[in-house]
């Protein structure tokens, strides 16, 4: 509970007045509970609440919000990308999907805002952890905050265009960021990684902080094109790995938006949209585990709201409480085939991936065949990488690095030609910064919008 | 809690002289003369109730009774001065000598006259006649309108009856609120609401007081069309309203009176015998629209119903070469007699009132009942096949709108003295309101009824159906207390104080119940309502007010006087909630407990504000007079480092026909009046903070609490200040029988707060409030009031009032981004705060075919400035045609507005996203009307195409007869007087807009935002009443 009080008071001149303004005059003090007053937030125990608020807020702008009114970024990127298509009605959400993008979107502008929320608040929980903590040396929370931060970072350069920038509140004290190219923004996540790796209290750690750590620093090194670093990093994680956001069923803005949206008639599994799409559907892939209505008993899929698109329910995740990884050891392998990819050791790497398929679900899927050529086993990578790491963030970035890393053609990697809701696809590749950021005296907008 | 003193010296000193005038001793003297009379109309002979009888040199005041009857008891003996006052009437004037043990007897035959400078209004220092005052203020005679026209709820009593003032009514559902403007809009992000008070009680007036989420947009507009809180007030409770219309009028009104002040005064009584008042009222209310039809093109062929274009072949698709147009459909349930979901609502309302009361002390207690069913009504179909399955149709799902209304009142005044009266103000209603989803919903009938994609072979052509829409039970629950005791002391014939103690507590429980099993299966998947929801919010909102005021008059020479006035006041806001709510509810359970999942939270808001003011009126001759003032206040909310505020003000009037060298035959009142002030607007309760929030989350499967940065604060945070200046003259021509006020005003908003985008990655809130922008309002307000005939038999009384209103944005703030609003909308510097902004649409049918293809069509580089979304014109025209000596009364109202735009959404929406508008499928269509649906389809249009068009109007707002049945049929039921009085409201409309009504918003009650977007329009009204008087 927080009391607003008013700055100090004025010496009266008079008993009289002095009586006056005790009965009359000072009446302006009221009470706030709902507010907490950052004053306050200067113990141990502040520092743990910080570290709690920062995970609420990174499972809510990465997974979504229970309550419908705030897209998360696994949606929205999902959206621009091939993984999901719009299936209700709000103009603002078919644009992303039809690749036209405008930094007026509020379903953009949320995403951003909370995805620089979600960071922010890692960061300063990090550092509250360091300062009011007993003994910061023996605990992993300041690895994981700053793990969280690396991939808000990861997360902006993979999904965003080049020249985000990134400020900060401190005290009083407001520092405006200068804009990160794409290339920035993962060098400084691999900077919070390696902070994180480099923490003591690690000493301590079960594994997963670590692991997670790793992870996203190999993250960062594939988006910045060190395949072999990126691979040693996650050599030691174990497939099995995962560390997750975490959703309840209540209350709404914990639950699980990927499920409530895609189960809700909201968005839909796609397959092959837009042609280039992968087929999601159609290959009938458990890891993309989808269903459909046919209630009026026409045949076709029942539409989602908007009354057009046939509707695919995602059954990957199958309720409100259902946990989203953040990085595991599926991702690893991928990682390490990506490296053998680079190694133009297609055959190892198309071993580490039947690997994965016949260890890391069940019942095993069958064996892919040996990439011949180059291009066969950049196809095979990144599809296994789409269906293994469907809806958890991945994607976009991924079709990003098939333009800007593997040399495709924007149009031959994402939707493209007439959208199923009439128009046309656009030529977005990424999500536009909104036109609030304008507000940064720094800010210049997207640098470029290329992938 | 910590208790923290504060100190402003320049707001007390003028509440201890206040105080120390208030305690001076009483001077008793002997008084032991009467004076009475009666006071009739002179046309008719009839008697004048509620006229005002002043008796100089005393600060005595009466008021008239039914009869037309006054007294004063105990006039110390000597010459005295009557003159007596009465809205639409000319004063008269009388001298009486009064002697000690005799009765002196006075009556008075009032001539009507449109309009008075010596009629007495309220304001902020006490009672003063209006042509002391240098700026306009409206009087509206509540009572009269009350009894004769279409009146159903507090807002219609101002609607059309005061130039300058716009009440826009959102939706026509019943119980759904009011915005009401007063010269434009003052504030970019602060409420631009007027104040309200009921007899000297500050009013708790929440435009949208409500947490049902029946539509509306966003988190941070959930309710939709929630209830405004004004409209609780019983308008047969009211005698009259004024309207205070600026900060030029309204410095002394203090912080908050930017926008403007109401104040309201209900009836009281007068000495005599109990008088009864009895009315009934019965009535219908329906709905007369006709709402656009949904288009399907079908494509009936093999590959076009495998390929998913049988009902959306459009038009573009055909010329694509996707589909082949096998026909063209249309359908609207909504027109449709047997799935319409209207049928006519019985409205009745009774009421009655006693008032009297004896020397010592008067009353007026009234009480009434309304009841009101909107226009819905299952269709008969869906209610037979309902009974068919369960039985019955529960009430609330066969008629899903409605409200009914208990309330008392009691004012009581005790004349303790002769220098001295008390007088208590005591009002409760009780209310309980069931809505309808109202706004922006697949939910509400108009959105599912017009946004359906289908043809009427299934679900008869609605998305959902109307018994699945009318099984979902939006309730709230009111209890309302307003109550006040002024006190009000004379010790000299020039001194007066008066203090005043208010509270206005509103009790609120909005309920909302999704039945298992029978609700919309939407959003449809495991959040479907479908499974049971049932929120339960409970809300405690009051507002304390304590003012204390003195006035001293002077006559410093034979030719000037003096009035000195000093007083002070206190404001508490406090607002507490809880809220409860729960998903997933076992058939047949009609509670959260044992729900599926549940969430809780509570709030709390409190704002406090201090105030005092000082102010010296000079007249001169009683012609001319010249006023100064001075106003501090402080408040809780205002920023760490902002000290209190001074607000001046400053008014001359000057009655210069009254001068000697003054001759114009016909116009024999004129009065020139010029007046500047300044007032504020007070930052929200937390605006100026900067603080975390509570959040809950989850780690390692346990659940945990946690803080997230919820406002990054301003601790330069100060209120905004509006100042004001007013030019205007009144006149009187032809002995009053035409009266012309014209008022020029010029309104500028300085450090007005933007609640300003701030850079989201600074990683804390979305906005921040800092005092950036300059806001300017200007207009001219004119009225013209004239009797056009004036005979015994048959009076015809006209009133014209207009304004216009031009509201430009000066400077938005340094470094401040076009702020986005609505859909469409914008506060930009150099234009109309929350101005229409989108690309235009061009079109040009290059091939001839009489087709617009999408290749055919492009929009602007960028988004331009369209028009303003508020209406920038309005005016009324209000007629009374009176015959057979007033025995009947044809009165009625039209209303004008324009110079603004509407956004038809629900066309955009129906083209772009459910793709059922006529312009994509139907080649016969005007080609602007393909044009913009091809627009939407455009890179980017779905977004930004607007589908604005000119919103004017022109509505007969009112039409009644009222009919004053001779005295003998009156008496055959015993009673005194007995009218009838027929009436409608809303009965016709002219307009070029091609929406259902130009007048209603999604937004509901939103500060700016404005869009038509499945709102229910606004619906007729048909009335009887009759009014019994004993």
């Amino acid at each position: 509970m927080t009391i607003l009080t008013r700055s100090a008071a004025r010496h009266s001149a008079s008993a009289i007045t002095a009586a006056l303004l005790t009965a009359g005059c000072g009446l302006l003090d009221t009470q706030q509970p709902n507010i907490i007053d950052p004053g306050t937030l200067n113990s141990p125990e502040a520092a743990q609440s910080l570290r709690n608020g920062a995970l609420a807020d990174f499972a809510f702008v990465k997974d979504g919000d229970g309550t419908q009114f705030t897209d998360g970024l696994i949606l929205v990127a999902g959206l621009l990308s091939d993984e999901f298509v719009h299936s209700t009605t709000p103009p603002s959400e078919q644009e992303i999907d039809q690749r036209t993008t405008a930094t007026i979107n509020p379903s953009l502008s949320d995403v951003y805002r909370n995805l620089h929320k979600a960071r922010a608040g890692a960061e300063v929980a990090a550092e509250a952890l360091q300062t009011y903590l007993v003994d910061p040396t023996a605990t992993t929370d300041i690895a994981e905050m700053q793990s969280i931060a690396g991939f808000t970072y990861v997360y902006f350069g993979e999904d965003f265009c080049s020249g985000v920038p990134f400020s900060s509140v401190r005290g009083d004290s407001i520092t405006f960021g200068q804009p990160q190219t794409t290339v920035e923004m993962f060098t400084t996540a691999l900077a919070k990684f390696d902070s994180a790796l480099a923490q003591p209290g690690l000493a301590v750690d079960d594994g997963s902080i670590t692991n997670l750590a790793l992870l996203g620093r190999a993250r960062a090194l594939l988006d910045l094109g060190q395949y072999a670093d990126a691979a040693s990093a996650v050599a030691a994680v174990p497939t099995d790995f995962s560390y997750d956001t975490e959703h309840a069923d209540s209350p709404q803005r914990l639950q699980n938006a990927i499920w409530s949206y895609t189960n809700g008639g909201l968005w839909s599994v796609s397959d092959a949209e837009g042609g280039n799409g992968l087929p999601y559907l159609s290959a009938e892939d458990p890891r993309v585990p989808a269903d459909s209505l046919d209630d009026d008993g026409d045949g076709f899929a029942d539409p989602g709201l908007d009354l057009i698109t046939p509707q695919y329910s995602l059954g990957k995740y199958p309720d409100a409480s259902s946990p989203v990884p953040v990085a595991d050891g599926i991702e690893a392998r991928l990682i390490e085939a990506e490296a053998q990819l680079q190694a133009n050791n297609f055959s190892g790497m198309t071993t580490t991936l039947n690997d994965l398929r016949h260890t890391a679900i069940r019942p095993a899927l069958p064996n892919l065949s040996s990439a011949g050529n180059r291009e066969a086993a950049i196809d095979q990578l990144f599809s296994e990488r789409a269906f293994w790491l469907y809806a958890t963030g991945h994607r976009l970035g991924d079709m990003r690095r098939l333009i800007r890393v593997y040399g495709r053609d924007a149009e031959t990697v994402f939707p493209t030609g007439a959208y199923h809701k009439n128009g046309t696809y656009g030529t977005d590749v990424n999500l536009p910064i909104p036109v609030e950021e304008q507000n940064n005296p720094n800010a210049r907008g997207c640098l470029d919008r290329n992938a | 809690m910590a208790t923290v003193l504060r100190r402003r010296f320049t707001i007390c000193i003028p509440l201890l002289c206040a105080t120390l005038i208030l305690a001076l001793p009483s001077a008793a003297a002997a008084q032991n003369g009467v004076v009475t009379g009666k006071v009739i109309d002179e046309a008719g002979g009839a008697p004048l109730e509620a006229a005002r009888v002043v008796l100089s040199g005393t600060n005595l005041i009466e008021t008239t009774n039914r009869e037309g009857q006054y007294t004063f008891r105990g006039v110390a003996p000597g010459s005295y001065q009557l003159r007596v006052l009465r809205v639409g009437y000319r004063p008269a004037t009388q001298q009486a000598t009064v002697t000690e043990g005799q009765t002196v007897t006075l009556d008075f035959a009032m001539s009507a006259a449109p309009v008075q400078l010596d009629e007495i209004v309220s304001t902020a220092t006490g009672e003063q006649r209006k042509l002391e005052i240098g700026n306009t203020v409206t009087t509206i005679d509540a009572a009269k309108v009350a009894e004769q026209a279409p009146i159903t709820e507090f807002a219609n009593l101002i609607s059309g009856r005061a130039a300058g003032v716009q009440v826009l009514k959102s939706s026509g559902t019943t119980g759904t609120g009011t915005r009401i403007r007063i010269r434009g809009s003052n504030s970019i992000s602060l409420s631009n609401e007027p104040l309200y008070y009921l007899d000297g009680v500050r009013l708790e007036s929440g435009s949208s007081s409500s947490t049902l989420d029946i539509g509306g947009f966003g988190v941070d507009n959930p309710a939709g069309a929630g209830p405004s809180r004004i409209n609780d007030i019983n308008p047969d409770d009211i005698e009259n309203i004024e309207i205070v219309k600026g900060p030029a009028a309204a410095t002394l009104y203090g912080i908050q009176a930017s926008n403007g002040v109401v104040r309201i005064t209900t009836k009281h009584g007068t000495a005599g015998p109990p008088r009864w008042n009895l009315f009934s009222e019965i009535g219908a209310v329906s709905d007369n629209n006709t709402y656009p039809l949904n288009f399907a093109g079908r494509d009936t062929t093999a590959d076009g119903i495998a390929n998913g274009y049988d009902g959306f072949c459009s038009i573009q698709s055909e010329l694509d070469g996707a589909c082949i147009q096998t026909s063209v459909q249309s359908f609207q349930p909504l027109n449709e007699k047997a799935t319409r979901p209207y049928k006519a609502g019985l409205r009745q309302m009774y009421g009655a009132n006693v008032s009297g009361g004896g020397e010592q002390v008067t009353y007026f207690v009234s009480g009434s009942y309304e009841n009101e069913l909107g226009p819905f009504r299952l269709p008969q179909f869906e209610e037979d096949s309902i009974v068919a399955a369960r039985g019955s149709v529960p009430d609330n799902q066969r008629r899903p709108n409605g409200l009914e209304k208990f309330g008392v009142r009691a004012n009581v005044t005790a004349h303790a003295s002769k220098s001295f009266d008390v007088d208590a103000s005591l009002g409760f209603l009780t209310s309980n309101t069931r809505f309808i989803e109202n706004d922006n919903s697949f939910l509400t009938v108009n959105g599912s009824g017009t946004a359906s994609g289908y043809l009427p072979d299934f679900n008869r052509g609605w998305y959902f159906i109307p018994a699945e829409l009318f099984a979902e039970l939006a309730t709230q629950a009111a209890n309302r207390f307003t109550g006040g005791f002024t006190g009000n002391w004379r010790p000299t014939g020039w001194l007066t104080g008066r203090a005043t103690v208010g509270y206005d507590v509103v009790n609120r429980t909005d309920v909302q119940f999704f039945p298992t099993g029978e609700v919309a299966d939407y959003p449809s998947g495991p959040q479907s309502n479908r499974l049971g929801a049932r929120s339960n919010n409970r809300f405690q909102i009051s507002q304390t007010s304590v003012d204390l005021g003195a006035s001293a008059r002077f006559q410093l020479s034979p030719a000037i006087g003096s009035r000195t006035s000093v007083g002070g006041q206190f404001f508490r806001d406090l607002s507490r909630g809880a809220y409860a709510s729960g998903r997933g509810l076992p058939a047949g359970s009609g509670t959260i407990t044992g729900a599926q999942t549940t969430e809780a939270r509570d709030t709390t808001l409190e704002a406090r504000s201090i105030g005092s003011y000082v102010e010296e009126e000079v007249s001169l001759k009683q012609r001319l007079y010249l006023t100064g003032a001075l106003r501090f206040d402080d408040n809780s909310a205002f920023g760490q480092n902002f000290d209190a505020t001074v607000y001046p003000k400053a008014s001359a009037s000057w009655l210069i026909s009254e001068e000697p060298f003054f001759h114009v035959r016909a116009l024999n009142t004129l009065r020139f009046r010029a007046a500047y002030g300044a007032s504020g607007q007070q930052p929200g309760t937390t605006d100026a903070r900067r603080y975390y929030n509570a959040v809950a989350g989850k780690k390692g499967g346990v659940g945990t609490t946690g803080v997230s940065f919820g406002s990054l604060g301003n601790p330069d945070l100060k209120p905004e200040r509006s100042r004001e200046f007013e030019v205007g003259l009144d006149a009187g021509l032809f002995r009053d029988r035409v009266s012309v006020e014209l008022t020029y005003y010029n309104k500028l908003t300085k450090d007005a707060l933007v609640e300003r985008d701030i850079a989201p990655s600074l990683g804390a809130s979305r906005s921040q409030f800092v005092n950036l922008s300059r806001i300017r309002n200007r207009g001219f307000e004119a009225v013209l009031n004239a009797r056009v005939i004036d005979k015994p038999s048959i009076a015809w009384d006209l009133s014209l009032s207009g304004s216009t209103t031009r509201n430009k944005i000066l400077d938005l703030g340094a470094g401040v981004s076009p702020i986005f609003v609505g859909f469409y909308q914008r506060h930009q510097s150099g234009y109309p705060a929350g101005g229409f902004w989108a690309p235009t649409v061009s079109f040009n049918d290059a091939n001839g075919d009489g087709i617009i293809d999408i290749t055919e069509v492009s929009l602007s580089d960028s988004a331009v400035f369209r028009g303003s979304a508020i209406p920038t014109k309005e005016a009324s025209l209000n007629s009374q045609l009176a015959i057979f000596s007033g025995r009947v009364v044809l009165g009625t109202q039209f209303d004008y507005r324009g110079g603004h735009l509407v956004d038809n959404s629900l066309e955009q929406f129906r083209c772009f996203a459910v793709q059922n508008c006529r312009g994509l499928y139907d080649k016969t269509a005007p080609l602007e009307e393909q044009a913009l649906a091809q627009a939407t389809f455009l890179p980017g249009g779905g977004n930004s195409v607007a589908f604005l068009e000119p919103g004017w109007f022109i509505k007969l707002r009112e039409l009644s007869l009222t009919f004053e049945m001779p005295d003998r049929w009156a008496h055959a039921f015993r009673a005194d007087r007995l009218s009838l009085t027929l009436a409608g409201r809303n009965l016709w409309t002219i307009t070029d807009y091609s929406g259902v009504d130009p007048e209603v918003n999604a937004f509901a009650q939103d500060n700016f935002a404005s869009s038509d977007f499945e709102s229910q329009a606004q619906v007729r009204y048909w009335t009887a009443r009759l009014n019994v008087g004993f």
